[in-house]
């Protein structure tokens, strides 16, 4: 997202200064979407880009989850509804990874940063593909409630891994003045 | 395996509460889960969970078929179910809810739930000589929850089924212990939460209730009789 806000700014000056020049607009167009798929990749990687009081939490939507597995008036939920929190919960956990992963993100130099995101795309697949491999109910609808609790796991485990891999606030790259 | 009409419908409200929550079933639900082809979001419709990429097409065909009160707007639609996403469709969807209501669709909803579960389960049963209505009701409950008969676990009790010579209520007593293990102890702290379903088949069996004549059924809390 950094180098996009770098590219805003860009067509914004560009677009002002061609006023009424089409053909200016459309070269600094291409020339944003060239720029966009490269930046990442040779910028330097040192903005700051959350506000440091920022943050968000999810702990209170997990919680109020998790509460609805239990028994009510002598019931626990019923399929229906295991599949739905389950399914909830998974995405809650894929929010936390997006945070984190941003987070991370934040803390890395530019060939860091790339290495990441390649690394985090391979983990997306592969976390896909091995949730469905945990499904032993195919075609039952204890399956959905299989895959949405691997998918959970694996997405804790990937948050753990993110954690443990983020450097301390000092080691944070320092922002360029610009 | 023959049932009667009685224990039949014994069998399908008890699995309804496992399912729902109410013997009765909940026909109009919709739930939207990531559980399509390439773990695409998808509708997941009725008391048989049809889902959009599965039999949800085959099912709609069916009520339009049967001249249901929203056949004639649900048409345009058999066509398209599965070939296009239609987890965004909100006039599909509220079709579907307002379908529900139409004993048409009711009736279309039981008749495709039986071809779907009740006869594949009511087949194997057959095919491997079990006879009593508790065997056909712990069948049937694990061809809608797990598919089917789980490999895996029948290979955890060494009972034989019935057409090999085994005992039938000895069988179906050691494959629901081993479904019990098997819930209860799973990787999946969520998953462990459908215990439910196999001790409600450890107290039918604890007190013989072989034929499904004891009423009610305390299914998940819910009363079934």
């Amino acid at each position: 997202m950094w180098h996009l806000r770098r590219i805003d700014r860009y067509i914004f000056r560009g677009q002002s200064a061609a006023c009424g020049r089409r053909g200016d607009t459309l070269t600094a167009v291409v020339l944003m979407t060239l720029l966009s798929l490269t930046l990442p990749a040779c910028a330097a990687a040192n903005e700051t880009l959350i506000p440091p009081d920022w943050q968000p939490s999810l702990s209170a939507l997990e919680a109020k989850c998790k509460a609805e597995l239990e028994p009510k008036q002598g019931r626990a939920p019923s399929q229906r509804e295991l599949n739905e929190i389950s399914s909830r919960l998974a995405e809650v956990y894929d929010a936390q990874l997006f945070v984190i992963y941003v987070r991370l993100l934040e803390r890395l130099d530019a060939i860091q940063r790339q290495e990441l995101f390649r690394e985090q795309q391979h983990w997306l697949r592969d976390r896909a593909s091995k949730a469905a491999d945990q499904v032993q109910s195919k075609g039952g609808s204890l399956g959905a409630l299989e895959y949405s609790g691997a998918f959970s796991d694996f997405t804790e485990k990937r948050i753990a891994e993110l954690l443990r891999r983020m450097p301390a606030e000092a080691d944070k790259p320092q922002p360029t003045e610009h | 395996m023959i049932l009667t009409p009685r224990q039949k419908r014994i069998c399908e409200r008890v699995l309804n509460a496992f399912e729902t929550g109410s013997a009765d079933g909940d026909y109009g639900n919709i739930s939207i889960y990531d559980d399509g082809p390439g773990r695409i979001k998808q509708i997941t419709y009725g008391r048989s969970q049809t889902t959009e990429y599965g039999h949800l097409s085959e099912l709609v065909s069916m009520y339009v078929a049967a001249r249901g009160r929203f056949s004639k707007q649900l048409k345009p639609y058999v066509n398209k179910i599965g070939k296009k996403a239609l987890v965004n469709d909100a006039q599909f969807k509220q079709l579907l809810k307002q379908a529900a209501k139409d004993t048409v669709m009711r009736r279309t909803q039981d008749r495709f739930f039986d071809k779907a579960y009740f006869q594949p389960a009511m087949n194997w049963a057959t095919e491997h000589g079990f006879v009593e209505a508790l065997s056909a009701l712990v069948i049937y409950d694990s061809f809608i929850h797990s598919g089917g008969i789980l490999g895996f676990l029948r290979r955890t009790f060494p009972e034989a089924p019935p057409v090999e010579g085994g005992k039938e209520r000895k069988w179906i007593e050691q494959y629901v212990d081993a479904r019990h293990n098997w819930l209860a102890n799973h990787s999946n702290r969520i998953l462990r939460n459908t215990v439910y379903r196999t001790k409600c088949f450890k107290t039918e069996i604890a007190r013989k209730n072989w034929d499904l004549s004891q009423l009610p059924i305390i299914a998940n809390g819910v009363k079934v009789s």
